[in-house]
Order: C-alpha cells, then sequence, then structure tokens
C-alpha cells in the first residue's frame, strides 16, 4: 500500500468517524483507466458466410489492472454498487450482432475465470447507430471489489456477423463504464 | 493485511481537532462574569491577582462579592453521556471534540451542529477529487493555532507586602497548517492536480513545570492611609518565579507527496513524512524563571489595571533530539536519536491584560482587553445595573475569530446570599457555529 492511499485512507476514516449516518460515494471512471485503441474500434469488413460469422469471445481489453485507494475495506462497508456500461455499435455496411462481456475480480483470480458482470448485445444494422446502456446493480462480489486496493478488468466481444447482404463494416465505442459505490462506516 | 485500528483514526480526529481548534474567547464560569461579556469585575469572584499581581494589594471594595460558579453543564452530559465507543453506531466524534473544547461548566443550550452529508469521492485514472461535505469546514484554511499557558491554584501565603507560593505551570501551543493545494483539494473540493505539491504541516509545543513564586506588592501611593476610607491609590506588584521543569516535548512534522504527471498512473508516490523531535522527562529538566507585573490605578470608582505575565520566561533542559523519516525502502517510520542530553532553553510567551472598571449613574461598566499566547486579542464589556434586589446585566465580546458574542443576565440579591444567571453566545466549537449556553451560581456578599 502506498502510503499516498494510506493518507486518503486516514482522511475518508477520519471524516466518516463523525457520525453513523454518513455514507461515502465513491465515484470510479474505470473507462479512464483503459487505452482509447480499445474503446473506440473500427473493424470490417466481415465477410457474409452462411449462418454467419461466429467470433467467439475475443479479447477487447485483456486483463487490465485498475489501481484504486487501497484497503477502504478496512474503513467501509459497501452497500450498493452501480455499475453502468455505455456503447454506440455504427455500421457503415451489413449488419450483425455484438455481444460484450466485462468480467471483474480481485488482482488474485483472472477475471475471464469469473461470471461476467455485464453483458450487452448489440445490434448493428446498416447506417443506423445503436445506443445501448447496461446497468448493474447490488452485486456484493462486485461490490466488494471496489474497496480493494486494485481490481482486474476484462472486456471481451463476440461477433456475429452478416448471413446475408452486405458484409459487416463498423465501429464499436465504449463511451462509459463508471461504478458508483455507496458505502458506509464499518 | 492488518486491520487500520479506528482508534488510531479517532486519535487523529481529536488531535486535528484540538490542533485545529482556535479558542473564541476563554470559557466563562462565574455567572456574574458571563452575563457582562466576560468582563472581569474586581471584587468579585477569585483570580483576579492571578492575572495581575498588583491586586495583591488593592484593598477589596467594601460591597463585594465571592462568587461560587455551579456546574449546571455536567447535568445533561451525565443524562446523556457521550459515546466513547468508536464501533457504536451512535458514535459521533464531532460532538465529543466539542464537547472536549466547551468543558460542559455551563448548561448548552443548543448544540452546534455536528458536520453532516455525504462524502464524495472520484477516482479517474488522472483524476481524484474529494468533496468532505461539511466536514471540509472543520479543517484550517488558515494556519490553524492554539496555545494555553495555565497557571493551576496557587498555594500562597503572604506576609505584609510579600507572598510566597507554589503552583503549577502547563505550556502547551500547537500550530497546524495545509498547503495551497491541500486547502484546495480538502476545503473545496477542488480536483487533485497532476505535478503538485501537497503538504500539512505541525508544529506542537508542550511543557510541565512546578514554579515557586516570591512576590511584592504594595501601594505606591495612596489618598488616604485607611482603605476602609477611600482606595484611590497607585499600586504595583511584580512576581518572580523559580520554575522547575518537570517535560518537556516539542515535534515539528511535515507530511506530504508530490503527484506524478498521472495521478493513479504506474508511478507510485509515496507521503514523505518528516519530524523533529526533542523530548525531555523530569530527570533532565532544570530550572529557569519568570516573571510577571501589574499595575492598578483606583481613581474613586474608576479602576484601571495592566498586566504582563510571562516577562522573559525561560526553561532549560537536557534534550533528546530525534528524527522521524520515512525509509524509502520499507515504507516504514524510522525513528533515529541524533542527540541526547543537548540543552536547549525553552521560552513560554509573554501574555497581556488591560482591565477597566467604573461606576457611573448607578451602572457599573467593566471591560477589558487580552493579548494571548499567540499575540493575539480579545476585548470584552459588560454592564450592571441593580434595581434594588435585582440586577440586570449585559455584555459584548469580540472573539479570536473576530465573532461579537453577545450576553446577558440578572442576578437576585437576598441579604448576603445572591443568585446569578446569564445566558451567553460563544464559538468554542469545530466549526464556530455560533451556540448559546446558560450560566448559574451563588454570590455570598460582604
Amino acid at each position: 500500500m502506498t502510503s499516498r492511499r494510506l493518507f486518503f485512507l486516514a482522511l475518508l476514516a477520519i471524516a466518516l468517524a463523525g457520525c453513523g449516518d454518513r455514507s461515502l460515494m465513491l465515484s470510479v471512471d474505470i473507462a479512464s483507466y483503459l487505452d482509447p485503441a480499445t474503446t473506440d474500434i473500427s473493424f470490417g469488413p466481415v465477410p457474409v458466410i452462411p449462418g454467419g460469422i461466429q467470433t467467439g469471445e475475443q479479447p477487447l481489453v485483456a486483463d487490465k489492472t485498475v489501481n484504486m485507494l487501497s484497503s477502504m475495506n478496512d474503513v467501509v462497508e459497501v452497500e450498493n454498487v452501480e455499475l453502468t456500461l455505455t456503447t454506440i455499435a455504427d455500421a457503415s455496411r451489413g449488419s450483425g450482432v455484438d455481444t460484450l462481456r466485462v468480467y471483474l475480480s480481485d488482482s488474485a483470480t483472472d477475471p475471464r475465470t469469473t461470471t461476467p458482470v455485464l453483458v450487452q448485445v448489440l445490434q448493428f444494422t446498416a447506417g443506423q447507430s445503436d445506443t445501448v446502456q447496461s446497468t448493474l446493480g447490488s452485486d456484493p462480489r462486485v461490490a466488494a471489489l471496489f474497496t480493494d486496493k486494485a481490481m482486474r478488468m476484462c472486456v471481451t466481444t463476440s461477433l456475429h456477423g452478416p448471413a446475408s447482404g452486405d458484409s459487416l463494416s463498423g465501429r464499436l465505442r465504449i463511451t462509459e463504464l463508471d461504478a458508483v459505490v455507496i458505502a458506509a462506516r464499518k | 493485511m492488518k486491520r487500520l485500528p479506528k482508534a488510531i483514526f479517532l486519535a487523529a480526529l481529536l488531535s486535528t481537532c484540538a490542533a485545529s481548534f482556535a479558542p473564541a474567547h476563554a470559557q466563562v464560569m462565574s455567572a456574574r462574569r458571563l452575563g457582562m461579556g466576560g468582563a472581569p469585575v474586581p471584587g468579585c469572584g477569585p483570580g483576579a491577582d492571578g492575572v495581575n499581581v498588583a491586586y495583591h494589594s488593592v484593598p477589596r471594595p467594601a460591597h463585594g462579592c465571592r462568587a461560587i460558579s455551579l456546574p449546571i453543564g455536567v447535568i445533561p452530559v451525565l443524562q446523556d453521556p457521550p459515546v466513547l465507543d468508536p464501533e457504536d453506531p451512535d458514535f459521533n466524534a464531532f460532538e465529543l471534540a466539542n464537547l472536549l473544547m466547551n468543558v460542559p461548566w455551563n448548561w448548552s443550550l443548543d448544540a452546534p451542529t455536528a458536520p453532516s452529508g455525504d462524502i464524495g469521492v472520484s477516482i479517474g485514472r488522472n483524476s481524484l477529487a474529494v468533496n468532505l461535505g461539511d466536514v471540509g469546514k472543520v479543517l484550517p484554511r488558515d494556519a490553524d493555532e492554539y496555545a494555553v499557558v495555565a497557571r493551576l491554584p496557587v498555594l500562597a501565603i503572604g506576609y505584609r507586602r510579600m507572598f510566597v507560593g507554589v503552583s503549577p505551570l502547563v505550556h502547551a501551543e500547537n500550530s497546524l497548517a495545509l498547503n495551497s493545494p491541500l486547502q484546495s483539494a480538502l476545503i473545496d473540493a477542488e480536483p487533485f492536480q497532476p505535478t503538485t505539491r501537497y503538504e500539512v504541516t505541525d508544529d506542537a509545543i508542550g511543557q510541565v513545570a512546578a514554579q515557586g513564586l516570591l512576590g511584592w506588592s504594595q501601594p505606591l501611593w495612596r489618598s488616604s492611609p485607611d482603605p476602609r476610607q477611600s482606595r484611590t491609590g497607585l499600586y504595583a506588584g511584580v512576581r518572580a518565579r523559580l520554575i522547575r521543569g518537570l517535560a518537556y516535548a516539542d515535534a515539528q512534522s511535515a507530511a506530504g507527496f508530490t503527484t506524478a504527471d498521472t495521478l493513479f498512473g504506474d508511478d507510485a508516490v509515496d507521503v514523505d513524512y518528516r519530524a523533529r523531535l526533542r523530548t525531555a522527562t523530569p530527570q533532565q529538566g532544570g530550572f529557569g524563571h519568570g516573571l510577571d507585573a501589574g499595575l492598578v490605578i483606583v481613581a474613586g470608582r474608576t479602576e484601571i489595571g495592566l498586566a504582563a505575565n510571562d516577562l522573559a520566561t525561560q526553561l532549560r533542559w537536557k534534550v533528546r533530539e530525534r528524527i522521524v523519516a520515512r525509509d524509502t525502502l520499507t515504507g516504514d517510520l524510522v525513528e533515529t536519536t541524533v542527540a541526547d542530553g543537548v540543552p536547549f532553553t525553552s521560552t513560554i510567551p509573554a501574555t497581556g491584560q488591560i482591565t477597566v472598571t467604573t461606576r457611573l449613574a448607578g451602572f457599573l461598566f467593566a471591560g477589558a482587553a487580552t493579548r494571548d499566547a499567540l499575540g493575539r486579542t480579545t476585548s470584552c464589556a459588560g454592564v450592571e445595573r441593580w434595581l434594588g434586589h435585582l440586577a440586570l446585566r449585559a455584555g459584548v465580546a469580540r472573539d479570536l475569530q473576530n465573532q461579537t458574542q453577545t450576553s446577558g443576565g440578572i442576578g437576585l440579591r437576598l441579604g448576603r446570599f445572591g443568585l446569578d444567571a446569564a445566558v451567553a453566545t460563544h464559538s468554542r466549537n469545530l466549526t464556530h457555529e455560533r451556540a448559546t449556553e446558560l450560566g448559574a451560581g451563588f454570590a455570598l456578599y460582604h
């Protein structure tokens, strides 16, 4: 644990020690930790084949460590966490379906070995833009991750290409991936 | 990882609170004085000669009184004692700190509001913002300083113009300051900036000593040899003090960090902490000296007192000097003794007070200006009017936050026995919020 994190931890603990009903609202901009090259992707053309191409799960963000404030779990108890993912799917031609999966795990666990915390289905339709926002409500396993000093994240994409018509060319953008954690002092 | 004990955070909070608290103006326990803005009223109540040594020789007024203050403030505290267990959901460190800052001698009619509201923290790879809500108001925007020089009750005996005595002496000072970027981040909730230095510094001194007093006080001039006929005169006094140091400690510490180009990038930035400590035990305490001086002018119904205490007060010690710094490899704090038995002379800062009282057209007017150990000045003034057996009192005071405090009170006299009550405002709390207190006491008239 770096001392800087200890400093913030002490500060939060002191502030939270004030009274019983005080809450800590922790907002984590997870997307800011990601390389922009992995959150704004142009792809294609994906050829047309009978039944459409199934890419299977391909890592978009492969096992990224997200450093946060250390040892908050010594001081606070998470009451709720809300995880929001917003993506935009643009298709210049062709059509298809993509499935985004977000995995989160503690620093000792391969995120791909856990259940995805968010699964988002995107429709690619020629000439149209599809904006999808998904929200994960309270999940005790995910909540606990946000009070640890670091967590691991993985985002995968699974494309189902066109079975007919034009080949698929498009662009996928993750515009928002953030978490809001509500915690109270232990 | 080992759990971080809450007691440490509680101690940190309370010491931060204590350090950041600048006393608004001294708590007044006499109900009569409380009703008059805290202005000292010579000849009524103990302690006048403790502040102004010349009062030792000023005859008491023919119709004075002795005040007996009642600690009515403990009643609500005993009825609803504060929760001391940090694990208890009802534990409120802010209320506890306010209680320590404002000893419950008088009855608090309205408790200051404990800082409330949620705390917000926003984290991104290159962004960090902390919104402490009302807690931010507790943090000092300027260097917050606290100083007290306490001379506890004196055991003294006198013969003619001389007197001797013994008393303990306690001096404590603390100055806590956040640098400008840290103030912006914690008080104004502005985002932390890359490549910026954030630092908090704290300077603290504490020393305890026992002192023997040798005093002299006498009228330099008096209009009448019989004080029962007239108290008019010029009175002077000096009090030399031989001091034996019992314990000493000072610490100059600084903690801070410099943010990197990216706040939560790969490069960790550790807090660097350094402190220089000097300590002395009773065996390492030496002798010192001090001097108090006072002058009182009584002209008919008007009294003016000038007091200067701790003039050139010094104590000698043999101190142990230590340096505390963070080990850059392990991250642990390492304490190193750099010298032992080093001769060191500490000082106790001078304080002063001017008091004025006068009786005019049936009114008693009293006022005082006090310079504390940090050179800060407070002032107060009050008026009293007797209507038969009933006294009406009012007062005003200017505290260290330059806030105006007001008060009012009544007194009821039945023969030699009297009852006083007063209500006054003050800001002796963490957030310097205005609060109201009720004081009560008996008076024995002579």
